[in-house]
């Protein structure tokens, strides 16, 4: 029994969801890359998430792109970190351990170059009790090989899919990237492969040019485009795509307040990723979750099948 | 108990050179516990401003309950900052990373056969010289003898504040000035011939790396303690956006270079960690 939320209990409030046959207290997740278990948990218990979403790991470590990785836009960021992380086996012996002290669910990026690589990571981590779900990163924009591009074709998203899904007996959320003309068809051939349910979006592709360098802010020229303002492009693509699948769908992109949850959950998602707003404010997570049940006080809404049944979208 | 970002008051906001000030900001719970090398996130008010603003600790009244920053005014971010008048409230969280080492300073300080005192040397250049205020006060009250050397392009500023903790000060400025040594920060070391048992260092990356060179000529750049900048998002750890290349030595002694958070494992590194 995942840990309920106390607030929402003397509220009369059920906060649950059900995901991919995966019951969690609450639907609220953080978004890989932008959490980290050690550090994160000196902002706020790490209980009080619906899962704990890590970040991409690969079968071997990966050391990213250089520096600068980082530039802000009107209300939101560039990234390009390129998947830096130190690997399955330190994921195994370092994160794994210290999450399963706490009371939520665990799901774990995998990231890779190559369906060799996805399928190699997959093998390294399937045997980990501590895991409840794999989300499968096929969107990364900071990769030249692999990534993003197993993402923009749906017959290889259905490659990657299938050879993962095969690896893994563990519910299998793909992970879809906005950089495409049509996202519903990459969820349409994850879905065929035997994924378990899509979340998206991954970060947009963007661009920041230094007028006093004269150059690309970021050292990889471009990055994921992430924060408040790619909140609108999200939502319409979680909406297409809640109406194209039959899988679940785990709405990001964007989220930093209560509201922004309801209107995903208005748009089709069964649950949320909270990325860059951890960024903004260590604890964004849990006060988003507290906004959430706080304006389902106001409404009247008793459970989140209840919230969603009322709008009409 | 928690970490989190508080809304503070702003207690003073004084420019103390052109475009450079001085914040004085109420916050008891990091007041007496911040050490010297360690830095504050500012997060701004303008929705359109993301990302939190990292900036070293200059001072913290411990009585008062005061942390003290000293920033200069670049883009955006300081720009709302500066507008600021006393009594405005700021979003602020801290302290955050790991400061100077000030372990091997009080050691040697303390122990009781020694011939000389220890010498401490301090090197700051431009709102890099922030940081050497906390660190002064603390290297004597260890009972060190400090040595701050600071460079400035034009218009130096802190350096009587830093006398009056009974540092020796020596300024140095790029463009010439009244009474004050015309060059960069290892010009004046040269010429004053300043050397120590240790070195600790704030600036620009272009500066910090003469000064390795500097150490390594008159020693080891172990000795060495430098604080980095880098473009941060998350300024906690989480981001990996800071992530820098540094040589660690493996168990088997040998050197290999692996990637470090400055927010978190840093700001402060040896000089011989660093790959400049
Ligand atoms: C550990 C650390 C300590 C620092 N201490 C001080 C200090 O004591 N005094 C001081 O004046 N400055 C300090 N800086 C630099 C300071 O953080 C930047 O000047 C400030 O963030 C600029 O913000 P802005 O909105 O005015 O500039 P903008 O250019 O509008 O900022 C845009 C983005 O770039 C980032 N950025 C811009 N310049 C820098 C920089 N030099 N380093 C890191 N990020 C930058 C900003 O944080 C923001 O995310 C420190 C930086 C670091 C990493
Ligand atoms: C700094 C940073 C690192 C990220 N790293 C990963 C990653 O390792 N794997 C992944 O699938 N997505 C990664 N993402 C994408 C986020 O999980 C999320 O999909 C995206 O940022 C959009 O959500 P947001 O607007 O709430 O941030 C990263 C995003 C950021 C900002
Ligand atoms: S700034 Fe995010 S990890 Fe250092």
């Amino acid at each position: 029994m995942a840990k309920l939320d106390k607030k929402a209990v003397e509220l009369g409030i059920d906060l649950r969801v059900d995901v991919a046959g995966v019951s969690f207290s609450n639907p609220v997740m953080t978004a890989s890359g932008t959490f980290s278990p050690q550090d994160s948990s000196a902002y706020y218990d790490l209980s009080e998430l619906g899962a704990a979403v890590t970040k991409g790991v690969s079968a071997e470590p990966w050391s990213g792109n250089d520096l600068p990785r980082i530039a802000e836009t009107y209300g939101g960021m560039l990234n390009s970190i390129g998947l830096e992380n130190k690997g399955a086996a330190a994921y195994i012996r370092d994160t794994l351990p210290f999450l399963s002290r706490y009371d939520t669910k665990i799901i774990c990026n995998l990231a890779g170059h190559s369906v060799e690589e996805y399928v190699r990571v997959a093998e390294m981590l399937r045997d980990c009790p501590e895991i409840d779900l794999f989300e499968l990163n096929i969107s990364c924009p900071n990769v030249s090989e692999g990534g993003m591009l197993f993402g923009t074709d749906p017959a290889m998203a259905e490659a990657v899919t299938s050879a993962v899904r095969k690896v893994v007996d563990r519910p299998l959320i793909v992970k879809l990237t906005p950089n495409v003309t049509d996202i519903t068809v990459i969820a349409k051939a994850a879905e065929h492969a035997g994924a378990d349910a899509v979340s998206l979006i991954n970060t947009l592709m963007g661009m920041r040019i230094d007028l006093k360098t004269r150059s690309a802010v970021l050292s990889r020229k471009t990055g994921g485009f992430s924060g408040p303002a790619i909140k609108p492009v999200a939502l319409r693509m979680v909406w297409e795509t809640a109406r194209a699948v039959q899988i679940p769908v785990i709405g990001i992109g964007g989220i930093t307040k209560g509201t922004d949850v309801v209107e995903f959950l208005a748009a089709g998602a069964s649950a949320v990723e909270v990325g860059t707003a951890a960024l903004m404010d260590p604890a964004a997570v849990v006060r988003i979750k507290s906004e959430l049940i706080e304006y389902m006080a106001e409404n009247g809404f008793r459970s989140i099948a209840e919230l969603k049944q009322a709008f009409s979208v | 108990m928690k970490q989190t970002i508080i809304t503070a008051d702003v207690l003073d906001n004084t420019e103390i050179a052109p475009g450079i000030f001085r914040m004085g900001i109420h916050y008891p719970e990091a007041a007496d516990r911040v050490r010297p090398g360690q830095f504050f996130n500012i997060y701004p008010d303008a929705d359109r401003l993301i990302l939190p603003r990292p900036f070293g600790v200059h001072a913290a009244d411990r009585r008062e309950q005061v942390i003290y920053l000293i920033y200069e005014v670049t883009g955006e971010g300081t720009r709302e900052m500066a507008e600021k008048s006393k009594g405005a409230k700021v979003r602020v969280s801290g302290p955050l990373g790991n400061g100077f080492d000030l372990q091997e300073a009080r050691e040697g300080a303390a122990r009781e056969n020694r011939q000389a005192p220890v010498q401490t040397v301090l090197i700051g250049g431009g709102v890099g010289t922030s940081v050497l205020q906390l660190l002064a006060e603390e290297l004597l009250a260890a009972g060190t003898e400090v040595t701050a050397v600071l460079g400035f392009r034009k218009h130096p500023f802190g350096a009587e504040e830093l006398r009056k903790t009974g540092a020796r000060v020596l300024v140095s400025t790029d463009l010439p000035q009244e009474g004050v040594y015309h060059g960069n920060v290892c010009g004046c070391m040269e010429h004053y011939g300043v050397t120590g048992d240790l070195y600790f260092a704030c600036g620009p990356r272009p500066m910090l790396k003469a000064v390795d060179e500097y150490v390594r000529t008159h020693g080891d750049d172990r000795a060495l303690q430098v604080s980095l900048e880098s473009r941060m998002a998350c300024g906690y750890g989480v981001c990996l956006g800071c992530s820098t290349p540094m040589l660690e030595e493996q168990e088997n002694g040998q050197e290999m270079i692996v990637r470090k958070r400055v927010c978190k494992d840093g700001p402060v590194f040896r000089g011989d960690e660093v790959v400049w």
